[in-house]
Order: C-alpha cells, then sequence, then structure tokens
C-alpha cells in the first residue's frame, strides 16, 4: 500500500459505518438514521479537505498493489475529487431528509446499511485510477442499490426492482468481458498518467469491447433503450433514494461513458459519433417520456434520463471537437453538477408530496402546494434552473452545449444531421419547459382535495438543508463564470483540454432560451391543456396517453428473455439427457428389452404355482382348524406383486449396468487390441 | 519426519473410520479432534516440503509409492479443510439423527481415500486411490436407505466404475510408455512417443481424461453427479459437491501435465474435442440448474457447469488459464461447500426444499442467508469476491491462448453461463430477505450456532480470498511455472 491512504479511508469509511448503523440501529430506525447522516458527514468532511487540496493544485494518488486481480488504485485530481464529494453532499443532504421522511416505516436500517454501502462504492467509482478498480466499485454499486428499489416491498417495487437488478447484471457481465477483450496495455492503465496511445490498434479491436462495457455504462446512466428500467424504479423508491439514483447513480454510468472517451478511445471519432447520437435520442426519447407520463416521480425520473441525454450529447461532442472541445467539457461537465442539484430538491419536493399524501399520481396531487410557500419556492428553484431560464444555472449548462454544438456543425460544414439535432436540441429544451409546467401548474394552481394536515411539509432541519441547495442553485444562476467557469478550469487536466473563461449572456443565447420557453409554453398549451388533460366538473383530469408499445420492457425485453430462456432451457435439457436417451435407445436395439412397454400386472408360472399351492392349504385350514377366524391372504396376488417390486428394481439396476458393462467392455476391448498388436 | 508423515496423513482418517465403524457409542469431540488432526498432519507436510517414499511393488514396474508436491500438498489443504469445515457443521447436523458413527465412519473413509490421492505419486497409485475413493463415498450416498436413495448411490457406482476402467486403459498405456515411474512436472513421455505421437496415444489420453472426467461431471458422463449429490446428507453432499468432484480434477490435471505433458495434446483433436465437451458442460449444467426446484439439486447442476470452467481451464493448456483453473478448484470448492451447508440448514431448519416456498426465511434465518448469498454473488463471478478473481484470470487466459474460435468462444460461453448463474442464485436469494406480501413460513426457525459458525467461516473465505490472494497465487504460479 503505498500513497495517500486517506483517499482509501474516504472511499471506505461509509463502508465500515454500514454495519455500524445496521447493528445498532436494529429495533431503532431513527438511530440508524442518525448513524448514516454522522457517517456520511464525515465523508464529506474527509472530501471537503481533499477538494480543496485539488483546487489549490495538490493530486494525490493510493495503490494496494496486493488488491483482487489487478490491484487497487485511486486517485483524485480536480474532476473526480469534485464529482466525489459532490457524492457525499447528495447523500448527507437525503440522509438528513430521510430522518423526517422515514417515521413509522419499517426496513429502516437495512436502508440505512445499503444506502451507506452505496455511498462507497460511488465514491470509489469516482476517485478510481484503474479500470478494473473503476468496474469493481461500479458492480458493487449496482448490486447494492438494489434494495433501495425494493424497499417498499409491494409487487410493483419487486418488479420493477427485479428489472433494475437483471439490466445492472448483465450490464455488469457485459462490462467485465468487454474489459476482457481490451488489449493488455489499456487495462494497466493509470487515468492520472494520461490517456491510452491508441495509435498501433486497430480501432476494431477497441471498438468491440468499448461497445460492450458502453451497454454497462449505458444502463445505469439511463441511456435509450436501456434506460426501462429508470422511469420504474424511481416512482417506487423512497424519495431520498430516488434522490440520490437520479442525482448521483446516473452520474457513475455517464462517468464510465466519459472515462471511455477521454482515456481509451480519444483518437477514434466514431467513437464519439456513437456516444452523440445516443445522446440526442437519449435526450428526445426521455423529454417526450416525461410530457406523457401523469405521475411526478416518472416526471422527474423520465427528467432525468432525458437530462443524462443533454450531458451524453456533450460527452460526444467533446470527443469530436476533441482539442477545441474546451466549451463542450465546461458544459457537460457543469450540467452534471446541475442536474444533480436540480434533481435532488425536486425528487426532495416529491418526497415532501409523498409523506403527505401517499401517492403521487398528478390527479391526487392536485393543488397540494396551494399556500405552502416554501415548498412553492423550492420547487420554482428546481424547475427554473432545469428548464434553463436565464439567471438560473440550467441556462449556463445549456448554451454552453449549445454552443459547442453550432461550432461542431460549422466545423463539419454543415452536415445537415447534425444541424437537425440543433433543432432537436431546441425541441428538447422546449419539451422540458413543457412537462415542468405541466407539474407545477398541477402541484400549485390547480384545485384539489384540501390538504388536511395543516403541518409543514417539510421538518426544520430540512427545510434549511434544502434552502441551502435552492440558495447554491441561484448563487450557480447569477456566478456563472466564476463557478461554472471555476469548475470547468478544476476539471479540464482530467481531460487534457484546453479551458476558455465562459461568457453566457450573449443576445444570441439569450434569443434561444426565449425561442426555448416560447415553443414550451405553445406546447404546453397545445398537447398538455389539450390532449393530455380533459376538463370535468371535478377540476382537470391528466390522462395517460401513453401507447403501450412505447413500453419497451414488456413489448420488448421481456418476452425476448422469456422465450430465450425456455429455448434455451429446452435445447439444453434434450442436451443433457442424449447419454441417457442413447442408452435406453441402444438397450432396446441390442439386447431386446422391452423397456417402453408396461409389464402386466401378474407373476410368473412359479409365483401362480407357489400362491396356487399356498391359497389351497389356506383354504384347507380355513374349512378345518382356523374356521372361526379365517386367513384372508390371496396368496399368489401378494407373490405376483411382490415379484413385481423384484423385478422394477431389478430392472432399475440392470439399466445402469448394462451402461457401464458396455464402457467397461469398450475399455476392456481397447486394452486387449492393444496389448495384441503391439 | 516426511516419511512419518507420510504415514500419518491417510493414517488418521483410517483409524478414526475404523473407530467409528466398529464403536458402540459416537463421541463427537473424537470426530472434531480427527479432522482436525488430519488437517494438521497436511499443513505439517506442507512445511518439509518435496519428497517420494515407496510403498510397496507387487511386480517389476509395478510400484505404488507416495510423493509430496506442490499440487498434492495444495489439493491435500484444500481438501482436508473444506472436510473439516463441512465436519464441524455434521457434528450438529447429525445430532438427531439415529446413527451418526455410520456415516462419520465413512466420512473419514472419503477424507483417507482422499489424502492417499493427493499423495500419489505414480498414476498406478492413483488409479487406485481413486477406485478407493468411489468405494468409501458411495455409503454416504446410501445413507438415508431410501429406494431413491439405493437407486442414486447404485447409479453413482456404476458410473464411477465406468469411468475408473476408461481410466485404467490410459493410465497403463502411460504407465508403459513414460520413463519415468512417478509423476514428472511437465511429464515423461518418452521421446519417440513426443516426435511421432500414434493415434492410440491421443485416443488413450482421450479416453482416460473423459474417465476421470466422470467424477468430475464431464459430459457425457455427468448423469449420476445430479442425481447423487441431492439424496445424500446434506454434509456429504458438500463434500460431495465441493470437494469429491475436485479428486476428477486432480487425476486429470495429474494425467494432462504430470505423465502425459501437455506438448502430446497440444493442438490435437483431443484438446478441441474435450475443449468443446467442457464449454457444453459449462451451458448443460446452468441452463438444467436454472429449471430445478429442489434446492439441492439446483446446486448440484451448478457443480456440473462450475467443474467444467476449471476443466476448460485445464484443457486450454495456457499458465494463465490454468492458474484461473486451480484458483477456481479453491474458490468453487470453498462456496459450493458454503452454499451446501446452507441449503442444509434452510431444509432442515426452514422446513422447505423448494426454493420457490422460501419466501422470506431471510428474516428468520439472516446469518444463513447471508452466508448464502455472499457464496451465491461469489459463485455468479460478481467482483470483488473470489469467483470473480478466478474467473477472470481464466477467461484472460483463454483470450491470450490464441486458441482459434476458443479464444472468444470461450469467454462469451462463461459470460452465458453467468448469467444463468445469477438466473438461478438471484431468485432464491431475492425472495429469501424481499419478500413482498406473502406469508413467512411459519415453520422456519434459526440454525443452531454450531452449524452457523462453519456456514461463516466459508462465506468470509470466500470474500477475503477475492480481496486479497496473493499467497495463494504465489503457491499457485511456483506449481505452474514447472509445468508451462
Amino acid at each position: 500500500m503505498q500513497g495517500n491512504v486517506w483517499l482509501m479511508i474516504a472511499a471506505a469509511l461509509p463502508m465500515l459505518g454500514a454495519p455500524v448503523a445496521y447493528g445498532l440501529g436494529r429495533g431503532r430506525p431513527r438511530r440508524a438514521l442518525l448513524i448514516m447522516a454522522a457517517v456520511s458527514a464525515a465523508t464529506l468532511a474527509l472530501l471537503s479537505v481533499l477538494l480543496v487540496q485539488t483546487i489549490q493544485g495538490q493530486t494525490s494518488a493510493f495503490a494496494w498493489a496486493h488488491f483482487s486481480v489487478m490491484g487497487l488504485a485511486l486517485a483524485a485530481d480536480g474532476f473526480t475529487a469534485l464529482l466525489s464529494w459532490l457524492a457525499a453532499l447528495l447523500f448527507t443532504v437525503a440522509a438528513m431528509f430521510s430522518l423526517s421522511y422515514f417515521k413509522n416505516k419499517t426496513s429502516v436500517p437495512r436502508y440505512a446499511f445499503f444506502t451507506l454501502t452505496t455511498l462507497s462504492a460511488v465514491i470509489g467509482v469516482f476517485l478510481s485510477d484503474q479500470l478494473l478498480t473503476t468496474i469493481v466499485f461500479f458492480e458493487v454499486m449496482s448490486l447494492v442499490s438494489y434494495p433501495w428499489v425494493a424497499h417498499e416491498e409491494t409487487p410493483g417495487a419487486l418488479r420493477a426492482a427485479q428489472t433494475y437488478l437483471w439490466i445492472a447484471v448483465i450490464g455488469g457481465l457485459c462490462l467485465l468481458i468487454g474489459m476482457l477483450l481490451l488489449p493488455h496495455e489499456l487495462l494497466s492503465l493509470r487515468y492520472s498518467m494520461g490517456f491510452a496511445m491508441t495509435e498501433g490498434i486497430e480501432p476494431s479491436r477497441l471498438m468491440l469491447p468499448a461497445a460492450l462495457m458502453l451497454v454497462g455504462f449505458g444502463a445505469k446512466a439511463g441511456a435509450f433503450p436501456l434506460h426501462v428500467w429508470l422511469p420504474k424504479a424511481h416512482p417506487v423508491a423512497p424519495a431520498p433514494a430516488s434522490a440520490l439514483l437520479s442525482g448521483m447513480l446516473l452520474k457513475t454510468g455517464v462517468f464510465g461513458i466519459a472515462l471511455l472517451s477521454v482515456k481509451f478511445l480519444r483518437e477514434i471519432a466514431a467513437w464519439h459519433a456513437l456516444i452523440f447520437w445516443i445522446g440526442v435520442i437519449t435526450m428526445v426519447v426521455g423529454a417526450v417520456l416525461a410530457l406523457l407520463a401523469v405521475e411526478m416521480k416518472r416526471i422527474l425520473a423520465c427528467s432525468s434520463m432525458s437530462q443524462i441525454g443533454f450531458i451524453m450529447l456533450g460527452v460526444g461532442l467533446f470527443g469530436l471537437l476533441l482539442e477545441h472541445g474546451g466549451g463542450a467539457m465546461q458544459g457537460f461537465v457543469s450540467h452534471m453538477v446541475n442536474h444533480a442539484l436540480f434533481k435532488l430538491i425536486l425528487f426532495l419536493c416529491a418526497g415532501a408530496v409523498a409523506m403527505r399524501r401517499h401517492s403521487l399520481n398528478l390527479n391526487d396531487i392536485r393543488g397540494f402546494g396551494r399556500g405552502k410557500p416554501l415548498l412553492h419556492a423550492l420547487f420554482l428553484a428546481g424547475m427554473l434552473g432545469i428548464t434553463g431560464v436565464p439567471l438560473f444555472p440550467g441556462f449556463a449548462s445549456k448554451t454552453l452545449l449549445h454552443e459547442a454544438l453550432t461550432e461542431y456543425i460549422h466545423l463539419s460544414g454543415g452536415a445537415w444531421t447534425y444541424a437537425a439535432t440543433e433543432w432537436l436540441f431546441i425541441l428538447t429544451g422546449a419539451l422540458t419547459v413543457a412537462y415542468m409546467l405541466k407539474l407545477y401548474v398541477c402541484l400549485f394552481w390547480e384545485r384539489g382535495a384540501e390538504d388536511e394536515t395543516k403541518n409543514p411539509s417539510f421538518s426544520k432541519g430540512s427545510a434549511a438543508l434544502l434552502s441551502l441547495c435552492a440558495a447554491a442553485v441561484l448563487a450557480v444562476g447569477l456566478f456563472p463564470s466564476a463557478i461554472l467557469g471555476g469548475i470547468g478550469r478544476l476539471s479540464a487536466g482530467f481531460f487534457h483540454v484546453e479551458v476558455e473563461p465562459i461568457r453566457v449572456y450573449t443576445t444570441e443565447a439569450l434569443a434561444n432560451a426565449v425561442i426555448s420557453i416560447g415553443v414550451g409554453l405553445l406546447i404546453y398549451l397545445l398537447a398538455v391543456r389539450v390532449w393530455l388533460s380533459e376538463k370535468t366538473a371535478d377540476g382537470r383530469v391528466y390522462v395517460d396517453r401513453k401507447p403501450t408499445w412505447m413500453d419497451l420492457e414488456e413489448t420488448a425485453y421481456r418476452p425476448l428473455m422469456k422465450g430465450l430462456t425456455a429455448a434455451v432451457g429446452a435445447c439444453f435439457w434434450l442436451v443433457a439427457s442424449l447419454p441417457e436417451l442413447a442408452i435406453a435407445g441402444g438397450r432396446r436395439m441390442l439386447l431386446h428389452v422391452r423397456a417402453w412397454r408396461v409389464p402386466m400386472p401378474g407373476g410368473n408360472r412359479f409365483t401362480m404355482a407357489v400362491g396356487g399351492f399356498l391359497n389351497g392349504a389356506v383354504a384347507l385350514l380355513n374349512k378345518t382348524v382356523r374356521r372361526r377366524r379365517p386367513f384372508e391372504i390371496d396368496f399368489s396376488a401378494a407373490l405376483a406383486a411382490g415379484n413385481e417390486e423384484l423385478g422394477q428394481s431389478m430392472r432399475k439396476i440392470k439399466r445402469s449396468m448394462s451402461y457401464s458393462l458396455l464402457l467397461f467392455c469398450l475399455g476392456l476391448f481397447g486394452l486387449l487390441m492393444y496389448l495384441m498388436l503391439w | 519426519m516426511q516419511s512419518i508423515l507420510f504415514v500419518l496423513v491417510p493414517a488418521i482418517p483410517l483409524f478414526f473410520g475404523a473407530w467409528f465403524l466398529f464403536a458402540r457409542r459416537f463421541r463427537a469431540a473424537a470426530a472434531g479432534a480427527g479432522l482436525a488432526l488430519c488437517f494438521a498432519a497436511v499443513a505439517a507436510l506442507t512445511i518439509t516440503g518435496d519428497g517420494v517414499q515407496t510403498l510397496f511393488s507387487v511386480a517389476p514396474g509395478v510400484t505404488f509409492m507416495f510423493q509430496s508436491d506442490g499440487a498434492g500438498r495444495l489439493f491435500g489443504l484444500l481438501f482436508s479443510g473444506v472436510f473439516m469445515a463441512a465436519g464441524f457443521y455434521a457434528l450438529t447436523y447429525f445430532k438427531h439423527e439415529k446413527n451418526p458413527a455410520r456415516f462419520f465412519a465413512f466420512y473419514f473413509f472419503s477424507l483417507f481415500a482422499l489424502m492417499c490421492l493427493c499423495l500419489a505419486g505414480s498414476l498406478l497409485t492413483m488409479y487406485l486411490c481413486f477406485e478407493t475413493l468411489t468405494l468409501c463415498s458411495f455409503p454416504m450416498v446410501l445413507y438415508d436407505r431410501t429406494k431413491e436413495a439405493v437407486a442414486a448411490g447404485i447409479k453413482y457406482l456404476l458410473y464411477s466404475i465406468a469411468g475408473a476402467m476408461m481410466g485404467l486403459f490410459g493410465v497403463i498405456y502411460l504407465t508403459l510408455h513414460t520413463t519415468s515411474p512417478t509423476f514428472v512436472a511437465g511429464g515423461s513421455l518418452t521421446a519417440e512417443l513426443l516426435a511421432d505421437p500414434p493415434a492410440l496415444l491421443l485416443i488413450a489420453l482421450f479416453v482416460c481424461i473423459l474417465g476421470f472426467g466422470t467424477k468430475a461431471g464431464l459430459f457425457p458422463m455427468h448423469g449420476w453427479l445430479p442425481t447423487a449429490h441431492p439424496i445424500a446428507p446434506t454434509p456429504a453432499s458438500a463434500v460431495l459437491s465441493g470437494v469429491i468432484v475436485n479428486a476428477g480434477v486432480l487425476c486429470i490435471f495429474r494425467v494432462i501435465y504430470f505423465a502425459a505433458g501437455t506438448e502430446a495434446m497440444r493442438g490435437s483433436w483431443v484438446q478441441t474435442a474435450l475443449l468443446s465437451l467442457s464449454l457444453l458442460t459449462v451451458l448443460i449444467g446452468s441452463a438444467q440448474a436454472l429449471r430445478q426446484k429442489h434446492i439441492k439439486r439446483r446446486l448440484a447442476y451448478s457443480t456440473v457447469s462450475q467443474i467444467s470452467y476449471i476443466l476448460f481451464g485445464l484443457f486450454l493448456l495456457q499458465s494463465a488459464a490454468a492458474e484461473g483453473a486451480l484458483l477456481h478448484t479453491v474458490f468453487h470448492s470453498v462456496m459450493k461447500t458454503c452454499l451446501f451447508l446452507c441449503a442444509g440448514a434452510l431444509i432442515v431448519y426452514g422446513g422447505t426444499a423448494d426454493v420457490d416456498e422460501m419466501r422470506g426465511i431471510g428474516k428468520i434465518m439472516p446469518v444463513t442467508m447471508w452466508c448464502f448469498t455472499v457464496a451465491g454473488v461469489g459463485l455468479v463471478g460478481i467482483p470483488p469476491l473470489s469467483g470473480f478473481l478466478s474467473k477472470w484470470v481464466l477467461a484472460r487466459g483463454a483470450v491470450q491462448s490464441g486458441m482459434p474460435v476458443f479464444y472468444w468462444l470461450g469467454p462469451v460461453v462463461l459470460l452465458v453461463s453467468a448469467l444463468l448463474t445469477a438466473g438461478y442464485i438471484a431468485p432464491v436469494v431475492l425472495t429469501a430477505f424481499f419478500p413482498g406480501d406473502a406469508a413467512v413460513s411459519l415453520r422456519a426457525r434459526r440454525a443452531p450456532v454450531g452449524m452457523i459458525v462453519p456456514l461463516c467461516i466459508l462465506a468470509a473465505l470466500a470474500l477475503l480470498f477475492g480481496l486479497y490472494s496473493v499467497p495463494l497465487r504465489n503457491a499457485v504460479d511456483t506449481i505452474l511455472r514447472a509445468l508451462l
């Protein structure tokens, strides 16, 4: 073990705290949550020190060569320290929020245990310095986050969790096999030492492994078409867990993809184009799904998918632009950070709603937010941020991405395919406005059932925490060049790229924002007010108009998996039984044993004779000596039955005996031939 | 010192076996002491280093001898260690059974045969021990004396004898054509045979490996395994699946790497055929396991599949693949024993053997199910558990071997099989811990401490080997460096 041990401690501390939280928290849910919050906060403090160090330009590394297969390597530079710090921050806020969220709920110690383990794994993913280390932590994270989704143990939750797990397992195995096929020199690459020189290697030798690994990372990021777990898992998970799933776990997938782009396939343009197009599709599909959804957390989940699309588009653009990619890099990195904050706030708002209403269907939560100024303000902070309204952080990051996109279109000579993505980009921005408006209007302006309890939506602690988060959002929005620019400069080392100071408040950017918001309003009025909802005497009712075929999981993946399993099972059953079927068939032909014919019940001549004799003797006795208490046994039947039983077991033995005899003879034959011929 | 140990290692289990066979009363403490003593003797032998000891000679050239080398000691430590863990579990398991002494007699006899097999210094000695092992272990299958148990026992016996006969053919051929009477690292085939390998050599090798493969459940000789393993009482199933199948692996390892040498086989049709058979077995085993409802039968099919991973690694004749194979032998042994012992606790104290009826059992038997989870997840090959390490090294070796077709087919099959493994392990774990609204079986109760402790030790080993296994890997490297 060498290097800065504090890196290892930061990654391991929550995992060590997990059994403590579980052990001391059994039967005392509040204590478990308190320990969870304390451990998360301690980790946050450690990582804050680390972050400050890296801001001062001091990087650190840690290596333990004897761990598992190829050792464990951790390193912290600006970007990775920032992400792991952000993870600890989100986990701490979510842990404090869960103190009020989990009142009177069971299985809380289990939740604390697995949340802390997940935190460890997430930090490990971000701080990892070698592919194998990344993947070890990534796999652990995928598995230990399962209890989040299954937490409620309702049939819906278990089904969603099943999907989550299988996508995680399949993705994880794809990751492993992809890594297995990578050339050896890439496996031992340390990220902190630079990026892989792939000039001498055939691109095809890299693309297949990378594509397999993309399955693994993309599934976790929620990229199309592996996004199916995402809209199902978020609504069933407890609100703090949803916030962490959206805010942090999706980012680990994106981080993995960025890692491949930056460190391994830097010079392969086809790869970057692939990421770009997956990003575009994910961005649009996510936004459309969000618009169609009628459940608060589902809208937010689909929105996360769409925002991940934005980020992946940025990753793709960065790779395509490469030395000019500073702007794209700043764009997607700031969007990663921004999105984590927005989704933290929005999902915790959803948690506050869920604590009172127990259903997040839009028709059940109409008007819930009326007369709740704090909830209103927090929600607005998240919403204005994510929709890219000027003066809020989403505007800055989306503008950076947009600028990078136009720059690439300019550089590539205006290919129409890429030009069209600019329109899709603006359209998705508009869709974001539309679905957030749908949620906002429903929650805060429409009239619904009166809130029976007049309790505040948040406990004092979580209100203060969330206000701080909202303040952070405002600060980032007001001073984008200072904060987001700083983040960009911090990350430049990881991406090996030069960055320029950012300027987001240009007339062009403002015009784009106005177009986007205007189109968004139009979509809201036309689609949501007219098509997706109906006016009834009871107020506005939101209708689920999502066509069933759009559920890829139900129409494609589950039937496919079922069919495949059945086919493979039947096929291998046949192969596995072949030897024994062959024995049975061979016996029938060679030895004239009629194994298939059901033997007639009854004995042979011998049993008949003996039985008849005994029967006669008994009859004689019954008539003479035992007249009072006659014997009532039919000896010929009994003997026949005994004979039958004996025959059956003999047949069973013979069946396998003949097989081994056959083989024995073959072996003997070979031996004799050998002895005679040589 | 070493010659004493050569006698002691097999004599200790033989003595205790004979004692329990004729004893009126069963003494648990004596059985425990016997297991520990045997392990200690093997450990002592490990320290003393290499050596050869001639036992007796029936005719010129037909000599039986013991030998202590790296491979034998590795397997010896593994076998006696796992036997000790399962044996301590059995002490509690058989507390309420009528006749523990009869079980332990054959348990010790099996250990005796295994120890002899590990120490065997020549092909003939190995063959003799192999047959002894079959005869000593088959009464454990018969233990229940039900109709199925008898049928399964006979199936086991006949398959094994047929396999041993096939092995004998190769053993005789190789004994006549090797220059050294003992095992030599890298093989000692005569020079003229190596220069121009006749077809009969390849046939003999193929038949021999297939024969010894019977114990390891290699298709098409795997039929007995899923029948016999689940029928036996749980500690016996555990050692059958976790240890005794590895006797087949050891024999194959000896034949290929210590008698015939790798050069005779490399690139021939024998290698191709064996590689194909082992991959087929991998798939058959896990696909069949997915269809089983009885938990022990599910695990038995899983053994069929996992052991063929090991054989695949050995048949590749490549150092990294062989290293992965030997590591997987150790790790699989630990994990599968743990899984079977957990299954036994679930059957006895959980009240059901059907995997669909185990809903919510994790809430009543948390420690047992946690051990099951750790070992099961390790079996799938999820990092950082030990199963990942061995499979990774093995698959990496397959990729590096550059064998046409197999360099990619092997890893793909391993991946598919890992998925299927997840398919038969995950539902058991998930329904146990996340039952949903289903009622929890009321008959379930906690397993006693005497059974829990061996489980925890094995599960902890399955985890720790994954995190840190440098000494083990060094030992395996030392063994293989002389071979390839």
